[in-house]
């Protein structure tokens, strides 16, 4: 193996380019909501999160090309991945070490070294078992925990660092080699064989290109094979010309594998969960915090700042609440960019009805989408207020209302992103996602946002969303008109002008 | 030759025309100025090289696929706007896929079903028998032929009236090949459907077709009933005991030649009894004329573009 081939499995300016944007937000969230002096915003930036991310990307590539079933026959190939993990790992370590002596010139570089070696080396150990959509669920929970932890401990790590440098270089030292150890572990690294696995840089490599959807579509033919379910009857005996009956049809054969309503009520308890989990960790938070916190008092926050956005002080709880707005959004503007799949059942239906059946498709699953995420944001605030003593009051749901009410225009809008495949379209909105998140849990941003948005009446959202949703129908129509139907909807291409 | 005749009366508009079409994928011309009619109530076989453009043709037919240029139609109704009253005459049996993975053999039956008034529930337990399909299984456990058993049915059960099929038999056992084969045979009789087929087992092709279309690196070389083809297209053995036959022919019509100065095996292109005549002469040669089967006829079509032309 050679440096090529082992560049091209672990995407190193894609992997680099995250590891750079995402510690980047890091560093300011530390200097936001932490409140640390800057020597330590830089260690714990430099130490452990810019680490962490780069071993998580690299690592990744490794793991994908080890789930593959040949990888087992190829000789000297585990070898050598380590040998040049080894060494790129290394490499990681002295320049972050480097960029830590120049930021911080008190802070010694023997512990950043010794944490690096730790966070580049500990996603090693990621064992990888499932694709299931559980995943996703234990992923994030890891990510929110992960990130009230390092609320919690990230200022005790840098005292330690600064009383105990060599102790940490040398547990740093053997902890590495430790992970090494047991993730190139011949036995380990044959388990991985035959169970599919995608890493994130191979996922942002091809996202929003036709070669990321065909492998979006192929990772869900596996799954449909694997899965030993057998779905539910066909109930009518004949369809009838009305579109009523023939979304049925195009719902039964994306969706009747699940049942009826097992994919709306999966996206209603996704929205519950992801609306309520902040909640729930901001209250850990606070309670590690203060261990006599009253809950009541806790309860008056996260109603308060859902209510109006307005928050005294601030805090990791209220970066965390803030969290509450976006978290469903995430999965919404997910769902907005999924684009539908397009059938390869020859059904006698002219395109121009295909068409309108695939816009009633989206407004359907952006609808329910959209629907779960008020529902649970509303649901979780009003809650607090319950328990909180406060009166529900109409008026005081302004903040609520206008973010909420922000982002759909959005879903029409990024249907259309979906639709044309622009990757460039799709990149700049998951940058502005980045940037709404770190927007909002910034001081004072919301209590800026919500007066700025006080034009935007419900009235006036709905007309801007109206014109998108014309529009997205006016090019879906375009597309299948003009377009060879025997691919994803995503991927076909206009043809012809119409 | 087992052409078979429609038992109906033909239809005045022809079920699938095209004029001038092209079709390109990108730098990719995967048809040129393709202009072919498909007769009402025949079986035509679609023969060509891989990536000769077959299928493309067959998805343009069935409205999936959109010419880059020209025009075509089918039922008379060009093909982007196909509707309803158009497509429940259509029968497809897709190449790949073109089934729900999660679906039992049955359930799918129930599901296309729903969409076409005329689906016949007595041809389909009847092919269900014939075929050898478990109606219990999923799809997705299928064996290749077993998928393309249930294609059969999906795209045979409504009766249509114009029947696509795109490489429908070659993972399937010669006996159920045989039943299948029977099956369209059938179907033309019964209903005058027309067929159009494209299949690279040739000596099947050859039992059904009355008609062939062959296509070459996107373009039609060749578009004749089977019995003109046939006429055309023979093989002549020349002997001659002086041992007198040259190395080359330099007769237009000659495509190809192999053997020595005593005995040569001609593949030739013309369908003229005197010129075998001639030619023995001119030789000095005995001259015993075989007719070709479609298997071998179809090497000096696709490899003869320019000459067919």
């Amino acid at each position: 193996m050679n440096a090529r081939a082992y560049s091209r499995l672990v995407h190193p300016v894609i992997a680099g380019l995250i590891a750079i944007a995402y510690s980047f937000i890091g560093w300011i969230e530390i200097r936001g909501v932490m409140h640390l002096p800057a020597s330590a915003t830089w260690f714990l930036t430099l130490a452990v999160l810019a680490p962490l991310l780069c071993g998580s990307l690299l690592t990744g590539g490794l793991h994908e090309c080890m789930h593959l079933s040949f990888f087992g026959v190829l000789p000297g190939a585990r070898r050598s991945l380590r040998r040049w993990h080894c060494g790129v790992l290394a490499g990681i370590a002295v320049v972050l070490g480097g960029l830590s002596l120049w930021r911080t010139h008190d802070t010694p570089v023997e512990a950043t070294i010794g944490l690096c070696a730790i966070f580049l080396t500990l996603p090693l150990l990621n064992r990888r078992g499932s694709q299931s959509p559980r995943r996703l669920f234990s992923l994030v929970g890891c990510l929110l925990l992960g990130c009230a932890l390092f609320d919690l401990v990230g200022a005790r790590l840098y005292s330690l660092a600064m009383a105990a440098p060599w102790a940490i270089f040398a547990a740093g030292l053997f902890i590495a080699a430790f992970c090494l150890r047991v993730g190139f572990d011949r036995k380990r690294v044959r388990g991985r064989a035959g169970r599919p696995f995608r890493s994130a840089a191979t996922g942002i490599s091809v996202m929003f290109t036709k070669h990321g959807r065909m492998m979006q579509a192929k990772t869900v033919a596996e799954a449909q094979s694997r899965s030993q379910r057998i779905g539910r009857d066909w109930p009518l005996e004949s369809v009838d010309g009305s579109a009523w009956d023939w979304l049925r049809v195009l719902l039964h054969e994306h969706f009747g594998q699940q049942g009826r309503f097992v994919w709306l009520a999966g996206v209603c308890v996704v929205m519950a969960v992801f609306a309520a989990m902040p909640v729930a960790i901001s209250l850990l938070i606070e309670r590690l915090a203060e261990p006599g916190a009253n809950s009541a008092q806790f309860c008056e926050i996260v109603a308060t700042f859902g209510r109006t956005g307005s928050f005294p002080g601030h805090s990791p709880v209220m970066a965390m609440l803030a969290l509450m707005f976006l978290m469903p959004y995430w999965i919404v503007l997910v769902l907005a960019l999924t684009p539908l799949p397009m059938s390869r059942i020859a059904y006698p239906l002219s395109r121009r009805r295909l068409a309108w059946l695939n816009f009633l498709l989206s407004l359907r699953m952006l609808g329910v989408g959209y629907a779960a995420q008020v529902c649970g944001v509303f649901a979780t605030v009003e809650l607090a207020g319950l328990l909180a003593g406060i009166p529900f009051r109409f008026e005081n749901m302004q903040a609520q209302a206008a973010l909420l009410l922000l982002q759909l225009p959005l879903l029409p809008l990024l249907r259309i992103i979906a639709l044309t495949r622009r990757r460039a379209y799709g990149i700049v909105s998951l940058i502005l996602f980045m940037l709404l998140f770190v927007a909002f849990t910034l001081p004072g941003t919301i209590e800026r946002i919500v007066p700025c948005l006080s034009w935007l009446t419900a009235g006036g959202s709905l007309a801007v969303s109206a014109f998108v949703a014309w529009i997205y129908w006016r090019r879906l129509l375009r597309r299948y008109s003009t377009s060879d139907l025997n691919q994803p909807i995503g991927m076909i291409q206009v043809l012809v002008a119409p | 030759m087992n052409a078979v005749t429609a038992t109906s009366a033909a239809p005045t508009v022809a079920p699938f025309a095209a004029r001038g079409i092209t079709k390109r994928y990108g730098s990719l011309v995967a048809l040129n100025d393709v202009t072919l009619e498909i007769p009402a109530g025949r079986i035509v076989g679609l023969l060509g090289r891989n990536g000769a453009g077959k299928t493309t043709l067959l998805n343009i037919v069935s409205g999936i696929v959109l010419p880059s240029a020209g025009s075509a139609a089918t039922f008379g109704v060009p093909t982007d706007r196909l509707d309803t009253p158009q497509l429940t005459r259509l029968g497809v049996v897709q190449q790949e896929g073109g089934m729900i993975s999660w679906m039992t053999v049955r359930q799918h039956l129930d599901f296309n079903a729903s969409f076409y008034p005329s689906w016949d529930r007595k041809l389909e337990q009847r092919l269900l028998g014939e075929l050898e399909l478990d109606p219990k299984r999923r799809i997705v456990q299928l064996s290749t032929g077993d998928r393309q058993k249930a294609g059969l049915l999906l795209g045979l059960c409504h009766r249509p009236a114009l029947l696509v099929l795109d490489e429908p038999m070659s993972a399937l056992d010669p006996i159920v090949r045989a039943r299948a084969l029977d099956l369209l045979i059938e179907r033309l009789r019964d209903d005058g459907c027309t067929v159009l087929v494209s299949s690279h087992i040739l000596n099947d092709v050859e039992k059904i077709v009355d008609r062939v279309i062959c296509l070459d690196q996107g373009e039609v070389v060749a578009d004749a009933a089977f019995d003109e083809l046939q006429e055309t297209y023979a093989e002549w053995i020349l002997s001659s005991p002086a041992g007198t036959l040259p190395t080359a022919y330099p007769e237009p019509f000659v495509l190809s030649h192999h053997g020595d100065a005593r005995q040569a095996r001609l593949r030739v292109r013309t369908n003229e009894f005197e010129a075998a005549e001639k030619f023995a002469s001119d030789y000095g040669a005995q001259v015993q004329r075989r007719p070709l089967n479609l298997e071998e006829i179809f090497p000096l079509l696709a490899n003869s573009r320019k000459d067919v032309r």
